[in-house]
């Protein structure tokens, strides 16, 4: 019997569904988001993409679903319900003095994502919203100090007081509860909880309560605090919507459970306790189709590069281990969630170009024409030329293949409105003018990559790989003339993101603060004496996530674990992960091979010149984690045949001018849907398909393998 | 040709500014004009070459205040000192960085010892314009095939400079003697290593070298970053640009900053008086000299010529004071382009902007002029009353942009700024001391539409922000009992400005004892603070408080009521809730606790929010009853400042009848109170002639600032109409 993976990217505009087979063969569905219900956008999708493969999902739909393996949701519900303010009204018990918490936030998070040029803008201030104003927070008279000793004993009737107020005055339908270093000890909190729920008995009401030890265990309040809080406000209202989805699947023969998407990579049921964890799980696919991508091709270290029309996301993968944030920004909020580490700008096809008024000097963005990323030339009303009124001026863009085709454009409208407000001003030809500005763009993503691999990374060891609706397009430019081992693309890689979903392991992290430090005045054996809460830590991790997998089905044989440390010099803030090399600390030994392996990561960091002298040098480790890891069954990569260099005359769609380097150029024009594994394309060429289009520059060479996987390289390489 | 030194390159670039009226003579930008996309793809990539410097230095640094407060910086230069472009972090430097790399040219270094790749040179003295001894200058020439093409340079604030009293705000210092570690203009180190003599130095100088030696660590870790950055971009777009556009860029901020004053402002004099005091009178100090309460006078006049050219003049500002509160000229200016980074020059921010104004140097033997006069004076703290006159820039420009009609980027004045800093043996066991993080994050200025933000805003670094209450408790022996928001301390108008907020700190886990300072770092003792613009109304001075011998034990094994908040200014809850055998309510900040703080001992550090703006009668009732219901204003503030009137459904509701007769009604007893200019300028008159009613400290300020500025003398003495003898 054949079998199916299914998943979805859910936008804030589009749900992408894809349905991928266990040959690798695959379609893509779309269909316009429905907030209210999602599951109607996503079956929309599904019954699109399910078109496409041949099955007609009124009459076939229920022997699909039953041939389904796995079907995921990645999305952005719980993002949207945070954003348009729609989560249940939740209060908040915390340690007396903190009640504004919420409401306070922190200076930085007012310019999470700003440009510098808006930081020093003292007017751009603004706070967010919060989602627990003071009103919706009590005072507990508590405190634990940060070796976990309770210093003031939790007052009860405060916790009574403030839940019964909570319930019966303010009418919160969920509660969290944050005590400071609570991730030390969460024993007041675990109190606090159990009269919580004591009172709700009392009143007759009953409400979830969210305990931050429980969520997000690890030191940073505010940051924790805003995790309990989303977990607690949109958590819920989330996995309703993700029910009714279930409940449509299950409609058509689905057997089991749907997936969602955790934040920091892997999958996991939708029934999760920490479902907030999963709240920024939009660009995770994209890494883990990476991953997945990586071995395939057999290649550990990848730059992931995502063009969408508004932003440039990118992350790297090293060594096969995906990068972590454990204190990403959220909706101007930090929150203490681990989350691949995936950086952006406000960099895409629909970034405005305008010039300083002052200066004359070319300004891009950071803000966009957003969804309609063609505003001007699909005479949608927007008068602000946009990078993608560059690339259709320069001819890299076919004004007959715009979405497919199925879009109108008015080239005539972009370049009056390039000439007029960008090329004029500038003393330049329109066209000079749009090839100038597409550089600067590249040259911003070029930067931003360098950027977030620059640290310790030598870039001839990295592949870039770039995907999202506009990546082929950008790709080439913004790989510029670095060093990259190599640059690969594929042909969806619009859906990318999608795909990469349906190839998730079942993957859960666990965080715990520690305090520990050794200095250089210990002996060998007091070190690893003071280490050995380390142990303890691992142990109590691992036995949790054990425990949450063995819930899901999964047997102890299947489950693999990491064991990972989060390590810095005596006095540093910012502490960096090392995978430990042993799997417990019990010997001098396995200190000093601790100790190497930081040392080890540091200095190709920060380079030898950041390295203490070792006679003064102490350490301390502040976090551990456990990374537990189930395989799952997921679609191949499938194997092609391959054909001969040359490709079929049919691909060939002629030739069209293209303005490069100052002047026009024949390009040849290829139907991407027509290539196939084998053919290769010299560059100056233009790749179209339905959905995308690769552009490949006078000194590119495009070759396809046997995975259907485009390899990029230089001319003169 | 030779190529000619950097001294001969310095004359040149002012002969040619002065020849010009532009940078180096580019009366042209070819660079940019020629080819718009490398230009502005090159700054991007320089822009990004500093932050990843910063990135580097941050996470090597030891200090909590350099990498969770900002305090740090890192500085790309022109071969002459000039900043091409920087990092985030603590823009009040960028102007010394470029002022310490042009005086070791002027000193002769070039010749003797030389400038050579992997040479790292610092400076914390303030004699040669230093700022104060625990922030950092470092700078590394960056050579290619050569020649030297650049330099990349960066500050930090350390955690303790070894001055008289711990940690790193000297405000008790009575003369540079007493300022701590110092590093004059030296060469520390080559081939990207410091000499072995630095960190003993540093050792043997600093209470808290393991840190110190962090900081230094990442200084130059993000120097040597940026330097093999800058490398990379000159292999890929040749040096010749380099060189060429590096210049542009500068004198292309200077014409954005030309351009933005030309554009939103409008031509003429502007005067704005502030004032700052530190009442140490019968406080604990170091020498008897000290024994004195001090008055700044904190003037700062501005003229804007038909060409947008403008002159910042300080005369008038009053003399040196026998603590940490002097600042050298140059600092000054660097604190000048910081503040004007905020309003005016925030899109290329570099050296560009301080060629677009000219500053009259205070007159030597003042406050912000000292060693001409007075050799020894301190500068431990010497932003503490910059970042006041650095305030008066913000309302300056905020009424000149409100005449062109530029609300929107209208702003009051700052916050005042008060640290905190602890000193002692930790729960961790060894030495520590340093800043909280508390005064990084002030609320922001009202704005001429809306509120200023809550904790959102540090007038000495846009990378405002106080941390977590968890990192702050893992460095000190403290733990916290309330961090919330302070009702009503952004003053009272139409728009109030940004709220701050109060730290309770109960001291805990110190083995002996720890010393706590509440520091000024831009403060007032007694006199209004955060007076407001447009007939907005100040609120309190920062009102700190202390117990020590407390009886917090034994309320919290009775599980009584403990203290979270400062509560009420007439009724504080330390006062209330707290017994000890030494409880000051009301201390006159700053101050330095007489005795070693122990367990359980009780600290309430308010932060300031900021000034407001606009006369409180005209504030939205709905605003009113916005914050009454958030707690961020009391009943009576409402009434009797807004006379907004309310009524109670479950929360505040406003009535607006009531509101409407009661503003009436204050309206009527302000005309009653008020009396003709004339009238009142004959009584104001009658007192200043017969110094009624002045402190020692008034008389003493104006004095000085008359003897020291004869001109501003002869203006005071024409508006009182005094005679051409009389003296304060």
């Amino acid at each position: 019997m054949d079998r199916y993976f299914v998943a979805c990217d859910a936008g804030g505009t589009m749900t992408d569904v894809i349905v991928v087979d266990e040959q690798g063969r695959s379609v893509i569905g779309k269909a316009p988001t429905s907030p209210a219900d999602e599951s109607v956008g996503y079956m929309e999708s599904l019954e699109e993409a399910l078109e496409y493969m041949g099955i007609d999902p009124k009459r076939e739909g229920r022997s699909f679903g039953e041939k389904l393996e796995t079907s995921i949701y990645t999305g952005t519900s719980m993002l949207n319900t945070v954003i348009n303010m729609s989560g249940v009204k939740t209060g908040l018990l915390t340690t007396r003095g903190f009640e504004d918490i919420n409401a306070q936030g922190r200076g930085s998070q007012t310019f999470i994502g700003a440009q510098w040029t808006e930081i020093t803008h003292m007017q751009y201030r603004k706070h967010r919203i919060p989602l627990v104003p003071r009103k919706q927070a009590r005072g507990v008279t508590e405190r634990i100090d940060m070796f976990g000793t309770p210093v003031i004993p939790m007052y009860e009737d405060d916790v009574r007081q403030g839940v019964r107020e909570l319930l019966c005055d303010e009418e919160c339908d969920a509660i969290a509860i944050v005590f400071l270093h609570s991730y030390v000890n969460p024993q007041h909190e675990l109190r606090a909880g159990e009269i919580a729920r004591e009172v709700m008995a009392e009143v007759g009401r009953t409400v979830p309560v969210e305990l931050s030890c429980e969520v997000a265990p690890t030191a940073r309040e505010v940051s924790r605090a805003n995790a309990t809080i989303v977990q607690a406000y949109a958590s819920n209202t989330a996995r309703e919507q993700l029910f009714r989805i279930e409940k449509e699947l299950q409609g058509i023969g689905y057997p089991h459970s749907l997936k969602t998407v955790l934040g920091y990579g892997g999958i996991t049921n939708i029934r999760y306790p920490r479902l907030f964890e999963a709240a920024m799980s939009g660009p995770v696919g994209g890494l883990m189709g990476a991953k997945y991508l990586s071995t395939v091709i057999g290649e550990d270290n990848i730059v992931c590069s995502d063009v969408g029309g508004t932003s440039f996301d990118a992350g790297a993968i090293t060594a096969g281990v995906l990068p972590i944030d454990r204190e990403p920004g959220f909706q101007d909020m930090y929150v203490n969630v681990p989350m691949l580490g995936i950086t952006s700008i406000g960099a895409g096809t629909g970034t405005y170009i305008r010039l300083d008024p002052a200066t004359n000097r070319i300004k891009l963005g950071p803000d966009s024409a957003g969804g309609v990323p063609g505003p001007t030339f699909i005479e949608a009303g927007n008068t602000i030329p946009t990078i993608n009124d560059a690339n259709l001026l320069l001819g890299i863009l076919n004004e007959d293949n715009y979405l497919g085709g199925k879009v109108k454009v008015n080239k005539q409208v972009s370049y009056d409105l390039f000439k007029e407000k960008i090329a004029d001003p500038l003393e330049m030809d329109v066209y000079e003018a749009a090839e100038t500005c597409l550089e600067v763009l590249n040259v911003m993503m070029r930067e931003h990559l360098v950027r977030s691999l620059m640290v310790g990374h030598d870039l001839r060891e990295y592949v870039l790989l770039g995907y999202g609706g506009a990546g082929p397009l950008h790709l080439l430019g913004y790989a510029g003339d670095y060093p990259w081992k190599a640059i690969v693309t594929v042909p969806h890689a619009g859906a990318f993101s999608a795909w990469g979903g349906a190839c998730m392991d079942y993957s859960y992290r666990r965080h715990k603060s520690v305090a520990t430090m050794i200095t250089p005045d210990l002996s060998p054996e007091m070190k690893v004496g003071y280490l050995a809460p380390l142990n303890m830590a691992w142990e109590a991790l691992e036995d949790e996530l054990y425990n949450e997998l063995g819930s899901e089905g999964f047997k102890r044989e299947q489950i693999t674990m990491t064991r990972i440390v989060y390590m810095k010099y005596l006095g540093q803030l910012d502490d960096i992960e090392v995978v430990s090399p042993v799997d417990t600390i019990t010997s001098p030994a396995d200190v000093d091979a601790l100790i190497s392996e930081y040392e080890d990561q540091y200095t190709k960091m920060f380079t030898l010149v950041a390295k203490p002298d070792p006679a003064y040098a102490s350490y301390q480790v502040t976090e551990v984690c456990v990374l537990a890891k189930v395989d799952t069954v997921k679609p191949k990569l499938r194997r092609h045949e391959l054909a001969s260099k040359t490709p079929a005359s049919d691909a060939y769609k002629g030739k069209r001018p293209v303005f490069q380097q100052g002047r026009w150029h024949d390009a040849d024009i290829w139907r991407m849907e027509d290539l196939v594994p084998g053919n290769e394309v010299d560059g100056l060429a233009v790749i179209e398909a339905s959905n995308t289009t690769l552009f490949v520059p006078p000194q590119f060479h495009v070759r396809i393998d046997e995975h259907d996987i485009y390899w990029i390289t230089r001319k003169d390489a | 040709m030779a190529e000619p030194t950097l001294l001969e390159q310095l004359r040149s670039n002012e002969k040619a500014f002065e020849e010009t009226g532009n940078l180096f003579g580019l009366q042209s930008l070819p660079r940019k004009e020629k080819d718009p996309g490398t230009y502005e793809a090159v700054w991007h990539i320089l822009s990004n070459v500093c932050n990843l410097a910063w990135e580097v230095g941050c996470k090597v640094s030891s200090s909590p205040i350099a990498v969770e407060g900002g305090d740090a910086l890192w500085a790309l230069h022109l071969p002459t000192g000039e900043a091409i472009c920087v990092s985030r972090g603590i823009t009040a430097h960028p102007g010394l960085l470029a002022a310490m790399i042009r005086n070791f040219i002027e000193l002769g270094y070039e010749e003797y010892p030389g400038f050579n790749q992997g040479d790292i040179f610092e400076n914390n003295d303030p004699h040669y314009g230093g700022i104060h001894s625990p922030d950092f200058d470092m700078a590394m020439p960056i050579f290619y095939e050569d020649k030297l093409v650049a330099w990349a340079s960066c500050v930090s604030h350390v955690s303790d400079s070894g001055s008289v009293t711990p940690g790193s705000v000297g405000f008790l210092n009575p003369d540079c003697f007493s300022d701590g570690i110092c590093i004059s203009m030296e060469k520390v180190g080559e081939n990207d290593a410091f000499y072995p003599w630095y960190e003993k130095r540093v050792r043997s100088r600093t209470r808290t070298p393991d840190f110190v030696m962090g900081d230094a660590r990442g200084r130059l870790a993000g120097c040597v970053a940026l330097r093999e950055r800058v490398h990379a971009v000159i292999d890929k777009y040749g040096l010749d640009f380099f060189v060429d556009a590096t210049k542009e860029y500068v004198e292309d901020s200077r014409r954005y900053a030309v351009s933005r004053v030309r554009t939103q402002c409008v031509p003429g004099r502007i005067r704005k008086s502030q004032f700052k005091d530190l009442a140490m009178k019968g406080q604990h100090v170091i020498l008897n000299k000290q024994d004195v309460d001090c008055l700044f006078n904190l003037p700062m006049e501005v003229e804007i010529d038909a060409d947008a050219g403008v002159r910042f003049s300080l005369r008038g500002a009053s003399g040196t004071v026998p603590f940490g509160e002097n600042i050298s000229p140059t600092a000054l200016k660097s604190g000048l382009l910081n503040g004007y980074s905020h309003i005016i020059g925030f899109d290329m921010f570099n050296s560009g902007p301080e060629a677009s104004w000219e500053v009259e140097t205070a007159p030597a033997g003042s406050w912000a002029n000292p060693f001409e006069v007075d050799y020894t004076a301190s500068s431990g703290v010497a932003w503490a009353p910059a970042v006041m006159w650095m305030s008066n820039l913000y309302e300056v420009f905020g009424r000149l942009f409100q005449m062109r009609g530029f609300v929107e980027e209208m702003a009051a004045g700052a916050a005042t700024t008060m640290t905190a800093e602890f000193a002692g043996v930790t729960q961790l066991g060894y030495y520590l001391a340093g800043l909280t993080l508390e005064q990084a994050s002030n609320g922001s200025p009202a704005r001429g539409f809306t509120d200023g933000e809550n904790s959102a805003w540090c007038i000495y670094t846009p990378n405002a922000d106080f941390g977590n209450a968890e990192v702050t408790e893992l460095y000190y022996p403290i733990m916290y009992l309330g961090r919330n928001i302070e009702p009503d301390s952004g003053g009272y108008g139409r728009f109030r400005g940004g709220l701050g907020h109060t730290a309770v700190w109960m001291v805990y886990g110190t083995p002996s004892g720890i010393e706590y300072q509440c520091g000024c770092a831009g403060m007032r003792s007694k006199i209004v603070s955060n007076h407001g613009m447009y007939g907005a109304y100040p609120t309190w001075p920062d009102a700190p408080s202390y117990a020590h011998d407390t009886n917090v034990q034994e309320l919290i094994e009775a599980q009584k009521p403990l203290i979270h908040e400062r509560g009420p200014a007439t009724k504080p809850t330390i006062e209330t809730n707290i017994e000890a055998a030494d409880l000051q309510a009301n201390p006159s900040a700053p101050f330095l606790t007489r005795e070693l703080l122990q367990n359980y001992d009780i600290i309430v550090h308010p932060i300031s929010g900021a000034q407001a703006m606009g006369d409180p009668l005209e504030r939205d009732p709905e605003s009113v009853v916005e914050d009454l219901n958030k707690g961020w204003t009391s009943p009576r503030v409402a009434s009797e400042i807004h006379g907004v009137q309310t009524t109670m459904n479950g929360e505040y509701v406003v009535d607006s009848v009531a509101t409407k007769q009661r503003r009436s009604e204050i309206r009527e007893e302000r005309k009653a109170r008020a009396v003709p200019f004339k009238e009142w300028w004959d009584a104001e008159r009658q007192k200043v002639a017969a110094k009624e009613n002045m402190a020692d400290a008034v008389c003493a300020m104006w004095r000085s600032s008359m003897q020291l500025s004869p001109e501003y003398g002869a203006e005071l003495r024409s508006f009182w109409d005094l005679p051409d003898d009389f003296e304060f």
